[in-house]
């Protein structure tokens, strides 16, 4: 007995599906395609500094076993993502239209690319390969990074066709509709290289580090200065594409003294300065503003921008709050100089000195370098070490407090955001993700933008509430016939922007009035409602109307 | 809504768009430059770095040769000891003397240069943004125990007695004139 074959869609996945689904297939919002094209990045972007470290002797020489392993580790990773994906060709889209999506698979440049990068490294187990040959030959590793480069170019292409370069220039360094990709590899490489050149400035900072590794900061700096001051050029040269910036000279004026333009010029002022002129001045302390590149990084940063915001909102309130704590601090100066200098002229010599004591003390800090010996000066202390507790948390407290109110303002916000996109009663693919980046950016994990468009849905009628069993949780409120009474009223403002839920919602009310007046007692709510503390005119005709009509319809 | 493809045309660059890719051209260019010229620097500051590690070798070497009373190469560089001293006819050498013959033709370091210009010294009293000389020259600072317990630096002049057991530091004066210690030795 044969059965008959299943239908395509019923037939349980293959493990090459499987596999296909979970690590390549980027259509699959349950795989895992980010994370491992993310994690191969990686193993590329660290094989690149392993292969750079090696150049270096004094790093490469007592640690040769390490770099060893290391590279047979990258191959094999290297060599296990290109086996899995000659596996799983034929489900690849992109060749399971051949008759032999492998070799198809094979002869496509990104393959040829994955093999380039791995092959000398087993054919210097046959051959005898120079150590220099290979090391160049490993450089070919970085062409794998074509694989996420490449579609996104050509993708950002496609996106922009009909764009002036001004407008790509934006997209590229602006998030916009047209970014792309690109725009994400564009902030990956600044953010890269701003990590790379804050750990750069820190380690020079180390005698011993620097000492060896004097020649390869330079270049790294170069480096990250050629980076930074190409993107400032774009931002400056792109931003009268927004609005706000508008005016070719007064815009790109303006643009550059907001706070983030100054933090780009100051990331790359101190290289130009330096090398122009510092056979004039000693420009030592201008190397310390090379760790300004680290502010960089507030750009990509909601929470800070946010902090920020909380900040200059809160200024009147917190300039109250440094106001009293300075004034506290000049009272506790003076009396501590009063008190104490006789006693210690060397530590209270002036009342600068004093007002050192007194913030170290008011912060509770509490070096201990200078401490009051007289009883009048420890009275003091004892006052200023239990109010510097309250006082010194004054403006710690204030900018919490503000900075949770601000994340609720912007829940809010999103909140309304979900109104008007559930206007249509559903959420499109274009809105969702909308949704994920607000959500990403004020930090909402899944299920709670789940619960929040749960809570938004149940608002506005277009699902029952949980409470309610047995209800389906698709069927807007209007459709269901006698359950009215147990729902929330809709949102006014979904209402009145659908006249035919508003139809629906007004009829549901009536009824409701009308089994009100069915069932309460007459006499008692007419006397109730005469009264004018109780009920305008306007209510009580209704009422009345109301009434007479239940009575002529029993 | 997006244009329906035919009818979408890549717009001409304009004169705006061209000074933008100047300028991004012309900011590369600066930026290697001056990379390079500061590379170029670092690699005379390492190449003096060497040397001055040579110089330091050289230090800490003399005083193992004194403790195993070995003959001190250059002569001009022995120190004087105590029991020399003491000697009515002894002359003893001094810190110029010993630098001259160092690093002269016939002495320990001939090819020891200034690596950053063919004027500079090859050592300097001290490093000196008004003495232009001064850049990539070994310095030699004279180490005392003060008062505190930490050392008191003091200049080591020409006309300064060797004597043995005594301390000095060596640094090197940077392209920006300012002094990267190399060591301590004494003699």
């Amino acid at each position: 007995m044969s059965s008959a074959p299943l239908p395509d869609n019923q037939k349980s996945p293959t493990i090459r599906r499987l596999v296909f689904d979970l690590l390549f297939n980027k259509d699959n919002p349950d795989g895992y395609s980010s994370i491992f094209e993310k994690t191969i990045i990686i193993v590329i972007l660290v094989n690149l500094a392993a292969l750079l470290a090696e150049t270096i002797p004094i790093i490469y020489d007592s640690r040769e076993r390490q770099f060893h392993w290391f590279d047979v580790v990258s191959v094999a990773i290297f060599t296990v993502e290109y086996l899995l994906r000659l596996y799983v060709a034929p489900e690849d889209p992109d060749f399971n239209q051949d008759k032999l999506p492998r070799l198809r698979f094979i002869r496509s440049p990104f393959a040829i690319i994955d093999l380039v990068a791995i092959l000398p490294f087993y054919l210097a187990a046959f051959f005898n390969l120079d150590l220099r040959a290979l090391r160049v030959l490993r450089l070919l590793r970085l062409f794998k990074l074509l694989r996420v480069f490449y579609p996104a170019v050509i993708d950002f292409i496609a996106l922009n066709r009909d764009k002036t370069l001004r407008q790509k220039v934006y997209a590229i360094v602006n998030e916009t509709p047209n970014s792309g990709k690109l725009h994400e590899i564009f902030d990956f490489i600044i953010v890269l290289w701003v990590l790379i050149s804050v750990t750069c400035v820190i380690l020079e900072s180390v005698h011993s580090i620097n000492y060896y590794f004097h020649v390869e900061f330079i270049i790294i700096d170069t480096i990250a200065v050629a980076i930074f001051s190409t993107e400032f050029l774009m931002r400056i040269y792109s931003c009268t594409e927004n609005p706000k910036y508008q005016h070719w000279l007064a815009g790109r004026i303006n643009f550059s003294r907001q706070f983030s333009s100054l933090i780009d010029i100051l990331a790359i002022a101190p290289f130009f300065l330096e090398s122009l002129l510092d056979h004039l001045f000693d420009l030592r302390f201008l190397r310390v503003f090379r760790l300004m590149r680290l502010f960089k990084l507030g750009r990509y940063s909601a929470a800070t921008k946010s902090l920020f915001y909380v900040i200059q909102r809160e200024w009147p309130v917190m300039k109250a709050a440094i106001f009293i704590m300075l004034m506290l601090v000049m009272l506790a100066a003076c009396l501590g100089y009063l008190f104490e200098h006789e006693a210690q002229p060397d530590k209270f010599e002036n009342i600068p000195q004093s007002i050192y004591w007194a913030v170290i003390t008011l912060a509770s800090v509490g070096y201990g370098d200078i401490s009051p010996v007289t009883p009048a000066g420890r009275a003091i202390t004892i006052v200023l070490a239990l109010l510097g507790i309250g006082i010194f948390a004054i403006p710690a407290a204030i900018l919490s407090s503000a900075f949770s109110d601000q994340l609720r303002i912007e829940r809010e916000t999103m909140k309304q955001e979900l109104y008007e996109m559930l206007g249509d009663g559903q959420i499109s693919p274009e809105e969702r993700t909308i949704i994920d980046a607000e959500a990403k950016r004020l930090h909402l994990s899944k299920d709670e933008v789940d619960r929040l468009l749960e809570k938004v849905k149940i608002e506005l009628g277009l699902i029952s509430h949980p409470d309610q069993k047995g209800h389906s949780h698709h069927e807007p409120h209007y459709s269901h016939g006698h359950h009215e009474s147990q729902r929330h009223f809709m949102d006014l403002n979904y209402l009145s922007k659908h006249p035919e839920a508003a139809g629906e919602q007004f009829k549901i009310l009536l009824a409701q009035l009308q089994q009100l007046a069915h069932s309460v007692d007459h006499d008692r709510l007419n006397r109730y409602l005469s009264d004018r503390k109780h009920a305008t005119d306007f209510q009580m005709e209704t009422w009345e109307y109301i009434s007479k009509q239940t009575k002529k319809k029993p | 809504m997006n244009k329906p493809e035919h009818t979408r045309v890549t717009p001409q660059l304009k004169w705006s768009d061209y000074v933008f890719i100047f300028l991004i051209g012309i900011n590369l260019i600066v930026v290697v430059l001056l990379g390079r010229n500061i590379y170029i620097q670092g690699d005379k500051l390492e190449q003096a770095r060497k040397n001055a590690e040579l110089v330091m070798a050289w230090a800490v070497g003399v005083d193992e040769d004194m403790n195993a009373g070995k003959p001190i190469s250059p002569l001009k560089c022995t120190p004087a000891t105590d029991k020399n001293l003491k000697t009515l006819k002894f002359q003893p050498n001094t810190w110029g003397e010993c630098l001259a013959d160092l690093f002269g033709p016939k002495g320990k370091f001939p090819e020891v240069s200034n690596t950053f210009s063919e004027n500079g010294h090859i050592w300097a009293k001290k490093c000196d943004r008004e003495h232009l000389e001064s850049k990539g020259a070994l310095v030699f600072e004279r180490l005392q125990p003060g008062p505190t317990g930490s050392p008191v630096v003091s200049e080591l002049k020409d006309t300064d007695v060797l004597l043995s057991g005594m301390e000095f530091r060596i640094s090197l004066c940077d392209r920006g004139f300012w002094l990267i210690k190399i060591g301590e030795a004494k003699l």
